[in-house]
C-alpha cells in the first residue's frame, strides 16, 4: 500500500508537475529572477549598514543616521529597481530558449518594461523616471512585458518580416539590423498602449495580483508551498526550484515591500513571509528542516551507516545543503523519514509565523546568501535582530525533537541490517 | 575521462564529484569530474571537451531539455544519475562509478 503510494507520488505527481514547471516561459521567469539574486543580496545588505544593530546612541548609529540617504544609494540602484534587471534576464533567457539572440531579447524586454513608466519633467533637474515601479512592485509588469517583447521578436522572426543583411556583413552588424523591425513594433505598440491610451499597467496588474500577494503572506499561504516543496523532495525532485518558478516573483514582491519600509525607518514591516522567512526559520539545514536529522545522525546514531552518513552530511547541512542526506539516507521514497521531513517544516512554519505576527521577532528585510549557517542568516535577514537567533535555535531544537523518534526507527533498522550482515 | 555533473546550483554535486574522482582513482581509472549549475553548464561544455554529462536526480525533470541542448556535442554520453547512486559516500559512489563505466563502454 505504502509502496504503491510512493510509486504514485513519483510517477504520477512529482515528475509530471515538475515537468510542467519546465514550461519555457516559467523557466525564463525563474532564470531571469534567479540572475537578479546577487544584486538583491548585495543591495539589501546596505540596509544593515544604514540601520546598524548597535545601540542608538553609539557613534556608528549616529553617523549612519546622519548619512542614511547616501548609505542607501547603492541599495536604491540595485535592489530598489530589481524588476529592471529581472526584465533583462527574462528577455535574455526566453529569447535564448527560442534560439534567438539573447542580448537583443534582453534589451527589447527592458525597452518594453521601461515604456510602462512615464518620465516626469522636474524643474531644475530635467526629466526623471519615477523609480517605485522599477522595483518589486513592478515585477509582474516586468514579467508580462518581457514575455510580450520576446514573443513579438519571435513572431517577426518566424514570419520573415525582418531586415536581412547580405552574408558579407559582420554578424554583429547583421544582428542589430535584424532587431530593427521587432524593436519598432514593440516601441510603437507600447507607445500606443502606455502613452496614447494612457493605460496604467502598474495599477491594473497590481489590482489583479493583490489577492495572490496578500494570500501568500497568510499562514495557509506559507504552509502550502512549504508542504508542496517537501512532497517534491520526497520523490527526489528539487522542490524549491520547481515551486520557486511560480512563488519567487511573489516572494520578491513581499521582500521588496519590507525592505522599502525598513529603508523608510518603519518599526514593524508589512509582511512576514518573503523568501528569507522560509530560508532561516523553516528550511534550516535545507528543505525539510533536516538540521535536526543530521545532528542526530552525526552525534546520536549507533549503526555504522547512520554514523558515516551523519559525518558526511553534517558540514554541508550546516550550510543548508542536504542532498547528501536526501539521497544518502535516503529520504526519497522512504516513508519513515518522509513523515518528519514534512512535519518538521510545518511545525517550524507555525511557530515562526506566530512569533512574527505577535511582533516578538523582527520580520525579514534582507536577503542573506542561503548557504550561511542558520543563526547567522536569521540575524542578518532581520536586519540584525538577536531575537531572530533565538527563534532560529528554537526551530533547530524542534527539528531535533520531531526527527528523534523517526531517527530511532531508522537507526535501529540500519543496526539490524548490519548485524544480519555480520552473522551471515 | 572528463565527466560533468549538472544540478540546480552546482553545489551539492561538487561533493559527489570529488568523491567520484577518489573512487575512480582507486579503481584505476583517471576521472576528471566537475560540477556545474543549470545556468552555466552549457558554456562550460562549449569551452572544454567532456566525455560524459550526468544530470543530478533532483533535476531529472529537466533531463529532456538538457539532453536536447547537448545534442550538438558528438561523443558526449548524457545520462541521468539514478537516485540511489547520488550521495558522497564510498559505497554509493562506487555504484555510480560502475554505472558510468557501463554507460561509456558501449
Amino acid at each position: 500500500m505504502m509502496d504503491k503510494f510512493m510509486t504514485w507520488l513519483d510517477e504520477k505527481f512529482s515528475t509530471p508537475m515538475a515537468k510542467l514547471a519546465e514550461q519555457r516561459h516559467l523557466r525564463a521567469i525563474r532564470d531571469g529572477i534567479v540572475a537578479t539574486l546577487p544584486i538583491i543580496i548585495v543591495g539589501s545588505f546596505f540596509l544593515i549598514l544604514a540601520f546598524p544593530p548597535v545601540p542608538k546612541d553609539s557613534a556608528i548609529a549616529i553617523w549612519a543616521a546622519e548619512n542614511i540617504v547616501k548609505i542607501l544609494l547603492p541599495y536604491r540602484l540595485t535592489m530598489y529597481i530589481m524588476s529592471l534587471y529581472a526584465a533583462w534576464g527574462i528577455g535574455y533567457s526566453l529569447s535564448r530558449s527560442y534560439n534567438l539572440d539573447g542580448v537583443s531579447g534582453g534589451n527589447l524586454a527592458v525597452v518594453a518594461f521601461l515604456m510602462t513608466i512615464i518620465p516626469q519633467a522636474i524643474d531644475g533637474i530635467g526629466w526623471v523616471l519615477p523609480m517605485a515601479n522599477l522595483g518589486g512592485a513592478g515585477m509582474f509588469v516586468a514579467i508580462i512585458t518581457s514575455i510580450l517583447a520576446v514573443e513579438i521578436m519571435r513572431l517577426m522572426n518566424k514570419s520573415g518580416f525582418k531586415i536581412t543583411m547580405p552574408e558579407q556583413v559582420p554578424a554583429s552588424v547583421a544582428r542589430s539590423f535584424e532587431a530593427l523591425t521587432p524593436t519598432a513594433v514593440v516601441v510603437i505598440l507600447m507607445t500606443i498602449v502606455s502613452v496614447v491610451l494612457e493605460f496604467d499597467w502598474h495599477g491594473f496588474i497590481a489590482k489583479i495580483m493583490a489577492p495572490l500577494v496578500s494570500t501568500s503572506d497568510t499562514l495557509p499561504g506559507v504552509l502550502f508551498p512549504v508542504v508542496l516543496i517537501t512532497v517534491f523532495w520526497s520523490a527526489g525532485i528539487h522542490g524549491v526550484s520547481v515551486v520557486g518558478s511560480i512563488a519567487r516573483p511573489i516572494w520578491t514582491v513581499l521582500l521588496d515591500a519590507n525592505t522599502a519600509a525598513a529603508a523608510e525607518g518603519a518599526k514593524v514591516l508589512p509582511h512576514i513571509a518573503p523568501e528569507p522567512f522560509y530560508q532561516w526559520f523553516i528550511w534550516i539545514g535545507g528543505s525539510g528542516a533536516t538540521i535536526g536529522l543530521v545532528l542526530l545522525l552525526a552525534f546520536a546514531s549507533k549503526s555504522k551507516y547512520a554514523k558515516t552518513l551523519g559525518r558526511t552530511a553534517l558540514a554541508p547541512g550546516i550550510f543548508n545543503i542536504n542532498e547528501p542526506l536526501i539521497f544518502g539516507a535516503p529520504i526519497v521514497l522512504n516513508p519513515i523519514l518522509i513523515a518528519p521531513f514534512i512535519l518538521a517544516p510545518v511545525v517550524n512554519t507555525i511557530v515562526s509565523y506566530v512569533a512574527m505576527s505577535m511582533e516578538l521577532v523582527s520580520r525579514p528585510s534582507v536577503l542573506a546568501p542561503w548557504t550561511l549557517p542558520g543563526p547567522i542568516g536569521a540575524y542578518l535577514a532581520t536586519g540584525g535582530d538577536w531575537k531572530a537567533i533565538v527563534l532560529n535555535l528554537i526551530c533547530i531544537v524542534l527539528s531535533v525533537l520531531i526527527y528523534y523518534p523517526f531517527f530511532k526507527l531508522y537507526d535501529n533498522k540500519q543496526l539490524e541490517l548490519e548485524t544480519e550482515e555480520l552473522s551471515n | 575521462m572528463k565527466v560533468m555533473f549538472v544540478c540546480a546550483g552546482g553545489m551539492s554535486t561538487a561533493m559527489t564529484a570529488k568523491k567520484l574522482e577518489e573512487v575512480s582513482k582507486k579503481n584505476g581509472v583517471e576521472m576528471n569530474v566537475k560540477a556545474f549549475g543549470t545556468t552555466n553548464y552549457l558554456e562550460e561544455l562549449e569551452n572544454d571537451n567532456y566525455d560524459v554529462l550526468l544530470v543530478a536526480p533532483q533535476i531529472r525533470h529537466r533531463f529532456d531539455v538538457i539532453k536536447e541542448s547537448a545534442e550538438k556535442f558528438d561523443d558526449l554520453t548524457v545520462e541521468k544519475i539514478p537516485p540511489n547512486m547520488y550521495a558522497p559516500m564510498e559505497p554509493i559512489v562506487k555504484k555510480l562509478f560502475n554505472f558510468i563505466m557501463e554507460k561509456t563502454n558501449k
